[in-house]
Parts: C-alpha cells; structure tokens; sequence
C-alpha cells in the first residue's frame, strides 16, 4: 500500500517505510557496521526519524544514508567511550554478506578484504556497490567531491582486486 | 599491465563484490513500524514533552500580544490638551514719586494738559510727568506733544480775576 492520504500530504507513511526497511535495510545496516558495531539500532532510528518528517525528502535514499552514517559516527563516539579497552566481538564482522555457493567471492574473504581497507574507502564502497548512490550521492554523503569519492572507489577496488586476486579472466 | 587491463579487471571485482548480498537486516520490522507510526503520530504517548514543546510558543505570543495591546492603548491617548486661560497681569506700577513742594505749585499756577482720550502718549503720562516734574517742559518730545486742538486750557485764577472785575465794576 502506498499510503494515499499519506502521500498527498507529503508525509512519509508506513508503507514507504516498510518498503526501505525490505529494500534498503541489509545495505543500510552493512554501511552502519562500517562505522559502528549496532548498525541495527542505527537503521531502525533513521527509519523512525523519517517518519517523524512531516514531508518525504526528495532523495530519499541518501536523506535515510546521511541519518544512518550520523547515528551511526554519534553511536561510535558513544561506545568509544563507553567501552575504552574493551575488543570488539568478531562476531560482528563473520557475517557481513550472505554466503552462497554462486557467487565469484567467498563470504568471508570478501569481508577481509574489505575490513583491510580505510574507512573512507570502505564507506564508498559499500555505499556505492550496496547502497546503489551515485558517486555525487557518496561524496554529498561523506563531505567530499564525487571525483574524490570516485578516486576512493578505484583505490579501493585495486585493493580488493589484489587481496582477493579476483580478475576478468577468473570472471570469465 | 595496461591501463585497459586494469579497468576489466576493477569491473571484474565490482561485479564480483555487487553479486555478495549483505546479510539480511536484524532491524524488528514490527517495532520499527510501531515506533515509526507512533513518531509520525506527533509521538501523542510523550504527552509530557510535547506539552512543553507548546509551552514556550504560548508564552511567546502571550507577551508579545500584551506589548501590542499596551502599544495600541498609548498611540490612542493622543495628544495632550492645552488649555489657555487668560491671566490678568498687574501692570508694572511706577515707583513712589516723592511728592516735591514745587509739584504742587506747578499744579496750581502752571497749565495743566489734559489730553483727550485716546491720545498715544497718554499710556506713558506718570512716566512722562515724571520727566517733565525732573527736567522741565522741555523734556516733552516733539513729536508726542499733543495737538492744540486737544488742549484745554485751564486757568485757575481766571474766574476769580472775572469776578473780582465785576465786583469793582459794579
């Protein structure tokens, strides 16, 4: 249901918000994990705060991404403090991708791969390949021109390239 | 390697990464609506809060409808009346004249004007007796002497001169 009444106002109704949540949610709360380690609190808080709007953003997608990466740096700084000298759970960053046997990347290897690489770049990465934002999206998202988005994407994608060893010929 | 080479190879890992679905959301679909449609309430069950969200606004435009009023009431006061009353003002009285032996003298033989009324130079005649009882008769200004039409001519001794001629005569 889209919501008529809802829509007419410009509100954002709980049809819209049940549809992000299935669509976007899995890519929302792996771009969270990248900066915090309760992605799923994080989601959940930007999903309400959208509900809160009295008018849907235009961009929606991005507008939810932006209130995510804040929730989730303020949630960081928090459990920072919160917890100095604690380790985190590895258990958090096992599972950041669902395995399948026909997919060209292992699971596990590719969330190696991409905890190896910089924040910024695995920001990029996940919000561009998961999150399906444009490079102009990314770096409104992240504080930087898309052309230094897209420079991170690259950089990052011959990291993964040579940790992963992955080419066109293994591809084809 | 050659520059071609490398971007097949970036799109090789792109599309190898994007086939990766993430893990599905831990998010309480249900929980989350319920929250949402609670916060897209006005968050109705925070009574508390949103009672003092109106508290400040309310306050606001009590005391600004207040200064208004007050404004509005000291514009329609208007102008102060003025009032003019007439005040008589005491003419400025001249000085106690010390009544000299030769004034009365002066009364009884010398001439007396009288001027007619209306005359210009009757409003200054103790200031003008003065200077004439001082200086003489050649005090008196040219041009504020009186006409001689408006003289009477008075003689004090001419009645008794009169009668005492019709005495002896007769």
């Amino acid at each position: 249901m889209e919501g008529s009444d809802s829509k007419a106002m410009g509100l954002p109704g709980s049809d819209l918000i049940g549809r992000l949540l299935d669509r976007h949610g899995a890519a929302l709360e792996l771009y969270a994990r990248q900066l915090c380690d309760a992605p799923e609190d994080c989601v959940q808080e930007a999903l309400v705060e959208l509900a809160r709007q009295r008018r849907t953003p235009d961009d929606v997608l991005p507008w939810l991404y932006r209130v995510v990466r804040n929730k989730a740096l303020s949630a960081s700084r928090s459990a920072r403090r919160r917890r100095r000298h604690e380790t985190e759970a590895a258990g958090h960053r096992a599972t950041w991708f669902t395995p399948s046997p026909g997919n060209a990347v292992d699971a596990e290897s590719a969330t190696a791969a991409l905890e190896s690489l910089s924040l910024e770049q695995r920001e990029v990465v996940v919000a561009h390949l998961w999150g399906g934002l444009t490079f102009r999206q990314v770096g409104h998202l992240v504080g930087t021109s898309d052309s230094t988005a897209h420079r991170r994407y690259e950089a990052a994608l011959s990291t993964l390239r040579e940790k992963l060893g992955v080419s066109c010929q293994k591809n084809e | 390697m050659s520059e071609e080479r490398v971007r097949q190879d970036l799109t090789g890992v792109e599309a190898a990464l994007s086939s990766l679905t993430p893990t599905p959301t831990g998010v309480d679909r249900d929980r989350v609506m319920y929250l949402a449609g609670r916060a897209a309430a006005g968050g109705s069950l925070d009574l508390p809060r949103r009672r003092a969200w109106w508290l400040w606004p309310s306050a606001t435009a009590a005391s600004l409808l207040l200064a208004v009023t007050f404004a509005a009431m000291w514009h329609a006061r208007g102008e102060p009346v003025v009032v003019y009353r007439d005040r008589p003002v005491a003419a400025p009285q001249p000085a106690e004249q010390p009544r000299v032996a030769t004034e009365e003298k002066q009364e009884v033989e010398g001439e007396v004007a009288i001027a007619s009324p209306g005359a210009p130079w009757r409003t200054d005649y103790l200031q003008l007796r003065r200077l004439v009882t001082m200086r003489g008769i050649d005090a008196l200004p040219e041009s504020r002497a009186a006409p001689a039409s408006h003289v009477e001519t008075l003689r004090w001794g001419s009645g008794f001169d009169r009668a005492l001629a019709e005495f002896l005569e007769g």
